[in-house]
């Protein structure tokens, strides 16, 4: 057992990272040790990790104590480099976390000067002088590299910046090499971000918190409005958006909607999350109010000129698409379909539910049949429900049958049809398809499964659909 | 003095709610089968016992307001059909049952698809895709009404399947809402049953509420029917077979005349009701009943000649 992390008073009083605790406690007796639980501690870092989501969506862990920020472009919203980084650190701290943090142009100089340089803003180009400056474990590569090089005397990253390359990739392995490569900028190093990168984003602060849902729901009306000029310009219109809203407090709330085709109109898109907002009632939780309110695009698709219509649709084909989106909403997109018919001559693949929110080719239909009895149920069991029947072996019509604990006399029946498996199931059973109408006129469709005989000693029957 | 303002305002409610002035706010006029049809004494000058019909609708149905269904007297009895802009509750008695039920809606949603060309929403609880399967896109075009007509949403809770139905009865897109729902859940109360009613008068969508396995229950819909199966009629050619599906519709609830019970079968062909004149089954040995050959359509199985 060693200690792994200390508070500021047990660093004061002399202990150190590594120390076993009984000598801990032999120097500090009061000392409070508790266990190591990375679980918590993952979880603690996954919430820092929303927290500063309101500074960039492009946030990525770093190992377990650490997050890796992509700032490009924001800091100025911040005020500076500085002072966002100031910013970050300072809110930290009065969160009950002591923080460090660095700015660099790449990645790896970032994360060296952090842990190991006490944290500065590295200027535009300077982190190669930083980084001469530090120790061979601030580069990111494993503890035996890191021995090996100190072993022949290589002890600071500048000893080897404008080192001949060859050599050291032979004695200690390209993955040196790489690395150093990242952190000097010589390399890309992308980070992989927690959350996808939206692909618009609009987001407004408050001086005043909101808790409201009206008031919640006119922002996104206004965030959308200020995306309109963007979509335009590209094009598109959104099919998936998500409202992210920050709490004062630290917390994140999320929440995404889908729509069936792309939308752009502020007034659509606001109708539906204030639809999702009342959906999720209680669980959306404001807290002492939101301060941030964050609408990004996840996922686009093209549209065409004639759907844009920012003045509000009013005719009936606007009106089923904002529906179908409603449902969407409210139900999951999944659940609203259309049938499609499909080429199989297995009764349970030849049609299809179709999710509307894909699209629909037109297919035909079998056409209905003339002057003919119908031979196919308006009720499919997506699982035919085994009956116990009995029929003239080897190949009778049901005589009698018991469906769910009741018992059916067959007056009429019809068939058999047969169907035969798919051809590639080498065991496939053939089912021969019954037509049966009892006394009362309850019409059902029931299958033998299997050619006594041929393929199986005991054909089981099976229910698989309901006739008008 | 109030007497006349109380007949008043009943007068202006009756309006409003679109009920002729004459009843009384949820009473269900249950006239047995075998009575006198209260329209045909009236014609012959009789005192008309029972409810009147509502004032203003033709014989016939005023044209773009009814769905005729083509049973003369089932038609009048309705006013000219069954009314676009209204609720309309169907049921079965059991499970077992829900093919007919499924028979009767798909036939009426067959006939509307004919007299509009808006889509058709069809909401299924969870439930009674468990109990009764779903709907089967091959069948539903052999029987005359077009999959592609139909938009089909699967709700998990009867809530979100009422809610569903309700959102739909507002939609200018859509020619009607078909809801299928296991028997009475909670939510529908006559409060909700009151608001589907005068959504689906206000927009002009028409709604069927189908109940599987429900009991008699009241409500605000304008007409409620019992289905139950009967045998199949026979068809030409086809002596030994399962014939035309038949049923027996029970008008039980109609504000817009008497209730009588109905016999019907159904003409895939045509996309017409006709009445149903099988007897009663004798019980008979099942003979298995072979079709001549068809030329084997696009991925459908043959049916094969019976040997010997």
């Amino acid at each position: 057992m060693r200690l792994v992390a200390l508070n500021e008073t047990a660093f004061r009083v002399g202990l150190s990272r590594g120390q076993a605790p009984a000598e801990a406690r032999a120097i500090y007796p009061m000392l409070e040790v508790v266990e190591e639980d990375p679980g918590a501690d993952a979880r603690l870092l996954a919430e820092i990790a929303d927290w500063t989501d309101r500074y960039t969506p492009l946030v990525a862990l770093d190992g377990v104590d650490g997050l890796m920020l992509d700032i490009t472009g924001c800091a100025h919203l911040f005020g500076g480099e500085e002072a966002m980084l100031a910013d970050i650190v300072d809110r930290l701290q009065r969160q009950g976390i002591a923080a460090r943090g660095a700015v660099a142009d790449t990645p790896g100089a970032a994360s060296a000067v952090a842990r190991y340089g006490n944290g500065a803003v590295v200027s535009s180009g300077g982190h190669a002088a930083w980084l001469a400056k530090l120790p061979m474990l601030a580069l990111r590569i494993p503890a035996e590299t890191v021995a090996m090089l100190e072993r022949v005397g290589l002890k600071r990253i500048g000893q080897i910046a404008d080192a001949p390359r060859a050599p050291l990739a032979a004695r200690f392995g390209a993955g040196l090499i790489e690395r150093l490569d990242q952190a000097l900028g010589r390399a890309e190093e992308a980070i992989s971000p927690r959350r996808p990168m939206p692909e618009l984003m609009a987001e407004r602060r408050f001086a005043e918190p909101l808790s409201l849902a009206q008031d919640i729901a006119a922002t996104v009306i206004s965030l959308a409005g200020s995306l309109a000029e963007r979509f335009e310009e590209r094009g598109v219109g959104g099919r998936q958006f998500e409202l992210a809203l920050f709490r004062v407090d630290g917390a994140v709330a999320r929440t995404t909607i889908g729509t069936g085709r792309p939308l752009t109109t502020p007034k659509l898109i606001g109708e539906l999350f204030a639809e999702k907002i009342e959906l999720l009632g209680d669980e959306l939780d404001a807290g002492f109010g939101f301060e941030m309110v964050r609408l990004s695009v996840l996922a686009v698709d093209d549209i065409n000129p004639a759907q844009i219509d920012l003045a509000g649709e009013s005719d009936g084909d606007a009106d089923l698409a904002r529906l179908i989106d409603r449902i969407g909403v409210r139900l999951g997109l999944g659940r609203v379909a259309n049938l499609a018919p499909r080429d199989s001559h297995l009764p349970e693949r030849s049609a299809a539910f179709v999710p509307t929110a894909n699209g629909s080719a037109a297919l035909a239909w079998p056409a209905p049949l003339d002057d003919e009895p119908l031979d196919r149920p308006l009720r499919l069991f997506a699982r035919p429900e085994p009956v116990e029947t009995i029929a003239e072996i080897p190949e009778g019509p049901p005589l009698r049958f018991r469906w769910r604990r009741a018992l059916y006399e067959v007056t009429r029946a019809e068939g058999p049809e047969r169907i035969g498996d798919e051809w590639w199931h080498e065991d496939g059973l053939t089912r021969d398809y019954y037509r049966v109408e009892d006394r009362a006129g309850h019409r059902f469709w029931l299958y033998r499964e299997g050619l006594y005989g041929r393929e199986t000693a005991a054909p089981r029957w099976f229910l698989h659909g309901l006739f008008a | 003095m109030d007497q006349a303002r109380i007949i008043t305002l009943r007068r202006e409610i009756a309006a409003i709610e679109g009920r002729p002035a004459g009843f009384s706010e949820g009473s269900d006029f249950f006239v047995p089968a075998s009575s006198r049809d209260p329209l045909a004494d009236a014609e012959r000058g009789k005192k008309a016992i029972g409810p009147r019909v509502m004032p203003g609708a033709e014989q016939n149905g005023e044209r773009g307001k009814h769905l005729p269904l083509g049973i003369p007297d089932l038609d009048r009895r309705l006013g000219g059909g069954l009314p676009l802009a209204a609720l309309h509750e169907i049921r079965a008695g059991e499970t077992r049952e829900s093919g007919a039920l499924a028979g009767f809606a798909a036939a009426l949603a067959a006939r509307l698809a004919q007299l509009q060309s808006k889509p058709i929403l069809w909401v299924e609880e969870e439930m009674a895709l468990t109990e009764a399967g779903h709907p089967f896109g091959v069948g539903l075009a052999q029987f005359g009404l077009d999959p592609a007509r139909l938009i089909v949403v699967r709700a998990r809770r009867p809530e979100d399947a009422l809610w569903t139905l309700e959102e739909g009865l507002r939609c200018s897109g859509l020619a009607a809402v078909l809801a299928v729902i296991r028997s009475s859940p909670r939510a529908l109360d006559l409060t909700t049953s009151r608001r589907l009613a005068l959504r689906s008068a206000k927009h002009g969508v028409m709604g069927l509420l189908l109940r599987q396995a429900g009991a008699a229950e009241s409500g605000a819909a304008t007409t409620r029917w019992r289905v139950s199966p009967r045998p199949a009629a026979v068809m030409d050619g086809f002596s030994d077979g399962v014939g035309r599906p038949a049923w027996r519709a029970e008008l039980e609830k109609n504000r817009l005349g008497p209730v009588g019970v109905f016999d019907l079968e159904w003409d895939h062909a045509r996309i017409q009701f006709g009445p149903s004149a099988t007897a009663d089954p004798v019980a008979r040995p099942a003979v298995p009943f072979d079709r001549p050959d068809r030329a084997a359509g696009e991925g459908q199985g043959l049916a094969l000649r019976k040997a010997g």
